[in-house]
């Protein structure tokens, strides 16, 4: 992924991949969004998402009534979470300014391997856990590394998330629950 | 009495004197040239940071960049002159500078780090 700017794993997973394979679905009457803000990263800046994939989400939502809910996921978070440690995205206000319409939006990212929610008017943020190893709290430590715990300590702070649709329910249910 | 300095060799012994001094400091300056290219020209990788962030060698020198972090880090620079593969913990990466100019690189992966080398 790194070091064949992702052909291998477009080769793989997406034949038929636009771009970095971003892409959409509808599932039960909530239209999920997969965004990719990985690649063609510049120096000294955060995730990016680029022209390309935000010309295509903002084609993909125009015709979608407000009451959709929608669902986004993406590695690097969409809001700002820490700035110096490259936590966001530089162009994520633009991809969230074609979901303003919507009465529900769920973010759901990874990337700091640590849980955290915002909330902003309409849209819930969430980050996931990593199941690998956990990352110190933004400006906690002198860097993103990986935090060292004592080994009994270590699975209480990895975790999965489980994300649930309760009908008529504004939010989603997102629940994070620790591997011990 | 006649003045035992000639003008001649007065001269003369300035010519001496001035070559004297040229080759002493034609010496001086290759000795600080070898000094500047003996110069660090390795950047080690840890805790997400460059170190030295900011490196000045001689044109043909080789910069070794060296991971000692935990995670992958990889090498690129901004312009396309270089990149490394990703580099895992010990890994290292190498590029010969032939030519002066600043280059500045960071980590693709996180591209927060950042660095330059400054080539004369």
């Amino acid at each position: 992924m790194v070091d064949d700017n992702g052909k291998g794993y477009l080769d793989r997973f997406g034949k038929n991949a636009q771009g970095a394979d971003w892409y959409s679905f509808d599932k039960h009457g909530v239209h999920f969004i997969g965004l990719v803000n990985v690649v063609d990263l510049k120096a000294g800046g955060l995730g990016t998402l680029g022209l390309e994939q935000l010309e295509w989400l903002e084609k993909d939502v125009k015709h979608l009534s407000h009451s959709t809910p929608i669902v986004v996921f993406a590695h690097i978070p969409l809001w700002t979470v820490y700035e110096q440690w490259g936590w966001g995205t530089q162009d994520s206000a633009q991809a969230l300014s074609y979901l303003k319409k919507f009465g529900s939006v769920t973010v759901l990212n990874g990337h700091i391997h640590q849980t955290m929610q915002k909330v902003a008017g309409n849209v819930t943020f969430h980050t996931a856990c990593s199941t690998a190893f956990p990352q110190p709290q933004p400006g906690a430590a002198q860097g993103p590394g990986p935090m060292k715990v004592p080994p009994e300590q270590l699975r209480t702070l990895l975790g999965i998330t489980d994300v649930n649709y309760v009908r008529h329910k504004h939010a989603l249910a997102v629940i994070d629950s620790t591997l011990t | 009495m006649k003045s035992y300095w000639s003008r001649k060799s007065i001269v003369s012994m300035m010519g001496v004197l001035a070559m004297a001094a040229s080759l002493v400091l034609t010496e001086s300056s290759h000795a600080a040239k070898t000094e500047a290219q003996a110069a660090p020209s390795e950047v080690k990788i840890d805790n997400f940071t460059f170190t030295d962030s900011s490196i000045t060698v001689l044109v043909g020198t080789e910069v070794t960049w060296v991971n000692r972090d935990d995670i992958p880090h990889t090498v690129m620079s901004d312009d396309g002159a270089f990149r490394s593969k990703a580099l895992d913990t010990d890994d290292n990466y190498s590029f010969k500078f032939g030519k002066a100019g600043t280059y500045h690189y960071f980590c693709s992966i996180h591209p927060k780090m950042t660095g330059e080398v400054v080539v004369k």
